[in-house]
């Protein structure tokens, strides 16, 4: 089985995902996306993994990185439901609260 | 304008800024604007092409850094020869940055990669980057590439991190 997997930096500008950049390697496409931020700070940047299953004829995509905690205007192109920073912080918040609660319904 | 190894230790992320520094708001940058001065000595692992017609392998090479000039090719910026990527001896250097050229062609963008290969008969591990550059605003009309590479059988000298 061969797949591919490539990293893409895109940047929202006039209501449109584009492309900025395309790595193979995760971290030089999350600080390439953290360089571009920098440069244009009102633009929203995310970074979408593209997985290419050559044997299925199959591409899988997922964002890795989003930028800023505004919730952009469009939602990133083909983004499967990653989770950003943020939302796990709530995630964790979330599973220590349902641990306390068992803990105090088993020994109360 | 072009970053030091303190400022971003990764060659190819240094190249990648300077092109979007002199890019500004435009979608691509020009040929004018990239200056081989402005990158110190990352500049003797870089070149830059010129497109000719539809094919990529007839693009020629107008700058050539020295550490990418294969054995019997001299300088096409002094020397005027120009030499044409169909001409890049297989196994140089040279091929192997060029090699995903198509690919960058294809999606216009910015293109990096890691790659192994042989470089004086001495395994090697490798990061390239091609970069667009368009003087009419629409099309891509030349391209600038670099490529960094360090022997992956030295254990001192396998960082790829650096690349």
């Amino acid at each position: 089985m061969t797949s591919h997997v490539a990293y893409e930096v895109r940047v929202l500008r006039d209501a449109d995902w584009r492309l900025e950049a395309i790595f193979d390697e995760e971290i030089l496409a999350v600080d390439t996306a953290k360089r571009v931020e920098a440069r244009y700070a009102t633009l929203p940047v995310v970074v979408i993994q593209e997985i290419y299953d050559a044997a299925r004829n199959h591409m899988k995509s997922r964002s890795v990185y989003r930028s800023g905690d505004e919730t952009p205007l469009h939602a990133p192109p083909q983004d499967l439901g990653a989770v950003s920073g943020r939302g796990h912080v709530y995630l964790l918040a979330a599973c220590g609260f349902c641990m306390a609660a068992s803990v105090y319904f088993l020994y109360r | 304008m072009y970053l030091s190894e303190d400022e971003e230790r990764r060659f190819v992320l240094r190249l990648l800024e300077y092109w979007q520094a002199v890019r500004g708001d435009r979608a691509l940058p020009r040929l004018a604007d990239i200056n081989f001065n402005d990158l110190g000595k990352d500049a003797a692992s870089c070149v830059l092409l010129r497109l000719v017609g539809e094919q990529s392998a007839a693009a020629v090479f107008t700058r050539l850094g020295i550490r990418l000039r294969p054995e019997g090719w001299r300088n096409p910026a002094t020397d005027g020869d120009l030499y044409r990527v169909a001409d890049c001896p297989a196994g140089s250097l040279l091929a192997e940055l060029i090699e995903p050229l198509d690919k960058m062609l294809e999606r216009g963008v910015p293109f990096s990669t890691a790659n192994t290969f042989t470089v004086w008969g001495r395994p090697a591990v490798g990061r390239r980057i091609l970069l667009p550059l368009s003087d009419c605003g629409s099309r891509i009309t030349h391209v600038m590439g670099g490529i960094n590479f360090t022997f992956a059988d030295t254990a001192l000298a396998v960082e790829p991190a650096r690349l």
